[in-house]
C-alpha cells in the first residue's frame, strides 16, 4: 500500500551523547531535499519502573529540544520526540501513525548496525531496515 | 477497581502462554490462556477480559480478527498486539483497527508488564470518566 510521503527526515536516536556530525548530517541533508527533520528518541524501559519515574525522558526532551534548537539556527526546521517503550516496536508503531519519511538517519553507534556485528552489539536496526519504506543512512565519523 | 484485573493471552506457541501466566499472575492479575484464536473466541463469548494479548500469525482465527471480536464485543477492552512478524503496515492496520498497543516479538517480560500498566491506567481513566 503506498502512503503519503512527508518532506521529513527522521534521526533516530537511542542516546542522548547526541554525535554532532549526525547533527550536521542531518541539516545538510534536509537543505538538500528541501525537507524538515524529526529528532526521535526511543529510550529502553527502565528496569524499576518506580525508580527515577520520568527522569530520563525529561533529560532526553531537554537535549533534544537543544538539538532542535541548533537545526533551527542552521536554518532547518526541526521537531523532535522522546519515546520510551521496547525501541523496536515504538519505532514500528511512531512510522505506522506518521506519514513516510523521505529518509531515517541512524544517529547511534554505526557500529551496531554494520553487517556483521559482533552478536553482542548487534542492533535490532538491520532487522527492519526492509520494513522502514525509506532509505536508511548511516551518518560515520569522518 | 478492586477484583484482579482478567488478562486473556492468546498464542498458538503454546511457550508464550507458559512464560507469560505465572509472570502475569504475580504481577496481581488474573490470566487465562488459549493456544489458538478459535479457543480464544469460545472463551470470549464465555467471559468478559480487562485485557487480551494476542499473537497475530495463528493458523484458524489470526490476532486482527480476535481484535475485531473484542472491541464488538467488550469494546473497552484493551487488545494488545504481539508479533514475531513486526512490520510497519502491520503496526498501522492493527492501531488503526483499534488495538491498544502493539509488541514486537522478541520482548522482555518488562516490555509487557509495561503495557500492561498503561492499559490498566487507560481502563482506570475510562471508568473514572464514565462515573462522572
Amino acid at each position: 500500500m503506498e502512503h503519503e510521503r512527508s518532506r521529513r527526515i527522521l534521526v533516530l536516536l537511542d542516546t542522548i551523547a547526541v554525535r554532532q556530525e549526525v547533527i550536521r548530517y542531518a541539516v545538510a541533508l534536509a537543505r538538500r531535499m528541501d525537507a524538515e527533520v524529526t529528532l526521535l528518541l526511543l529510550i529502553p524501559l527502565r528496569a524499576d519502573p518506580e525508580q527515577d519515574e520520568g527522569a530520563a525522558v525529561a533529560r532526553g526532551r531537554r537535549v533534544m529540544a537543544r538539538q532542535a534548537e541548533k537545526m533551527a539556527a542552521a536554518g532547518v526546521s526541526a521537531t523532535w520526540e522522546v519515546i520510551e517503550g521496547e525501541p523496536r516496536s515504538e519505532l514500528l508503531k511512531f512510522m505506522a501513525l506518521h506519514p513516510s519519511f523521505l529518509a531515517l538517519v541512524w544517529g547511534g553507534d554505526p557500529a551496531v548496525i554494520r553487517p556483521g556485528a559482533a552478536r553482542r552489539i548487534a542492533h535490532w536496526l538491520p532487522e527492519v531496515r526492509g520494513d522502514l519504506n525509506c532509505p536508511l543512512v548511516v551518518p560515520t565519523p569522518r | 477497581m478492586n477484583d484482579p484485573l482478567r488478562i486473556l493471552v492468546v498464542d498458538d506457541e503454546s511457550i508464550v502462554g507458559k512464560r507469560l501466566k505465572p509472570i502475569l499472575e504475580k504481577s496481581g492479575y488474573q490470566v487465562d490462556v488459549c493456544e489458538s484464536g478459535t479457543a480464544a473466541l469460545e472463551r470470549l463469548a464465555e467471559k468478559t477480559f480487562d485485557i487480551v494479548v494476542t499473537d497475530v500469525r495463528m493458523d484458524d482465527v489470526d490476532g486482527l480478527q480476535v481484535l475485531a471480536r473484542v472491541l464488538a464485543t467488550s469494546p473497552s477492552t484493551k487488545v494488545i498486539i504481539i508479533t514475531g512478524y513486526a512490520t510497519v503496515e502491520l503496526a498501522r492496520e492493527a492501531l488503526t483497527k483499534g488495538a491498544f498497543d502493539f509488541i514486537a516479538k522478541p520482548f522482555k517480560p518488562d516490555d509487557l508488564r509495561a503495557v500492561i500498566r498503561k492499559a490498566v491506567k487507560q481502563l482506570e481513566a475510562d471508568a473514572a470518566s464514565t462515573d462522572e
